[in-house]
């Protein structure tokens, strides 16, 4: 791990770990999802910053993914916003159309990086209305239940196709 | 005379022979935490080095630990802090570091997604037992395991050494060499400086959890590569 990195997950860390005393102590009342965002708003908002400096591009995808996961988390809390597919969804749209977004800004010669971010982006702020249409709807809504009952399995089936390939 | 005198002298040189032979074999059975082979602090490293095991058992036992109340975590935790660094000389080359970092990159990956959809899972099906270790609140482990490794990592805080700038390739392209299909994930792991599978593997994921609109992106980055490529090989004059 990068030395800047370190130091500030850490920091990140230690804030995460102080704020959630404190509320074990109900010396302010917050809960975990707060506390989640606030603490990927910390590591996420220098992460971005050291790795555009230092022209890290991994660490910036990841940075700028934290950042929007942690914004969601804080909105999905301050605004008492349903568990519904459709925010999971418009959500994951727009993560990846920032991360392509922030790719495009560390390299501004990539124009294709600005064409997929802009067509994600967009197809996030429409995903709004698009998927309210009844045909569409249908089809998520199976898509949603193929996916809330394989979720589980696909990761313990990717994980260990990773251990089992790790030396290849 | 002389005989008894050789007696003695191979004596000593059999004495000198097996105590470098102890020394050597103490330097090598020494429980310490790996400088090369590391994730978070090397434990695990070094002590499958000291049981000769491969590390990933560990590593894997350290995971599903927490299913059992996490007692693997607070044994890693004390051990990470008693433990000294690998101090012996024997260095190693920077390809061999190159592997053993994918590889372990590798085993953390892959052991979060076994450990999320097993969770997952277990959960579904109601098999989750809270137990923690000295029956203490995970509402207080978890701020305190938090702290711990905050704690680590300022400890073990290495010198800023002039980190040099990335070197990474300034244009995005299909990969020729390392592809699948189109050779997107190829030249995504490039351009990224990251490993290829991990690239694909959470392309998998995004499109799943994109109900395939990251197969889309997939096409069109696809397309869009091609015609680049095609302008690059008939540029217009």
């Amino acid at each position: 791990m990068k030395t800047p990195f370190r130091d500030i997950i850490s920091f990140a860390l230690l804030v995460f770990g102080i704020l959630l005393i404190l509320y074990l102590f109900e010396v302010i009342n917050i809960t975990y999802l707060v506390l989640l965002g606030i603490s990927f708003i910390v590591y996420s908002v220098p992460g971005v910053f050291f790795s555009l400096k230092k022209g890290y591009r991994l660490i910036l995808v990841i940075s700028t993914a934290i950042f929007f996961v942690g914004v969601l988390f804080l909105t999905k809390q301050i605004y008492h916003l349903p568990d519904s597919r459709e925010i999971y969804l418009t959500s994951s749209l727009f993560i990846l159309g920032a991360c392509f977004l922030i790719l495009f800004v560390e390299n501004n010669r990539e124009k294709k990086f600005f064409i997929v971010s802009i067509i994600l982006l967009v197809l996030a702020f429409t995903s709004v209305y698009i998927f309210k249409l009844p045909f569409l709807h249908l089809f998520f809504n199976k898509v949603d239940l193929v996916m809330l009952n394989g979720w589980s399995y696909l990761l313990v089936l990717l994980g260990l196709f990773l251990l089992i390939n790790r030396k290849k | 005379m002389d005989e008894n005198n050789r007696n003695e002298i191979d004596f000593k040189s059999l004495e000198n022979v097996s105590s470098s032979n102890e020394s050597s074999s103490y330097r090598t059975s020494k429980l310490t935490r790996s400088k090369d082979d590391f994730i978070l602090t090397g434990t695990c490293g070094g002590v499958a080095k000291y049981l000769k095991i491969d590390q990933v058992f560990l590593r894997i036992l350290l995971i599903l630990s927490i299913f059992f109340g996490g007692w693997g975590i607070v044994v890693y935790v004390v051990a990470s802090f008693l433990l000294p660094p690998d101090q012996s000389s024997q260095e190693i080359s920077s390809e061999e570091k190159q592997k053993i970092k994918r590889i372990n990159n590798r085993t953390f990956l892959g052991g979060i997604l076994l450990f999320v959809g097993l969770y997952i899972m277990l959960s579904n099906l109601g098999l989750i037992f809270y137990v923690s270790p000295f029956n203490l609140s995970w509402n207080f482990i978890i701020p305190l395991f938090a702290l711990l490794i905050s704690l680590y990592l300022v400890v073990h805080r290495k010198q800023i050494e002039n980190e040099e700038q990335s070197n990474l390739p300034e244009k995005l392209s299909c990969s020729l060499n390392d592809k699948k299909f189109f050779g997107i994930c190829g030249g995504f792991a490039l351009y990224l400086g990251v490993d290829v599978l991990i690239i694909r593997i959470l392309w998998i994921l995004v499109t799943y959890v994109t109900a395939g609109i990251g197969l889309l992106v997939y096409m069109l980055l696809f397309i869009i590569l091609k015609s680049e490529r095609k302008e690059n090989e008939n540029p217009v004059s």
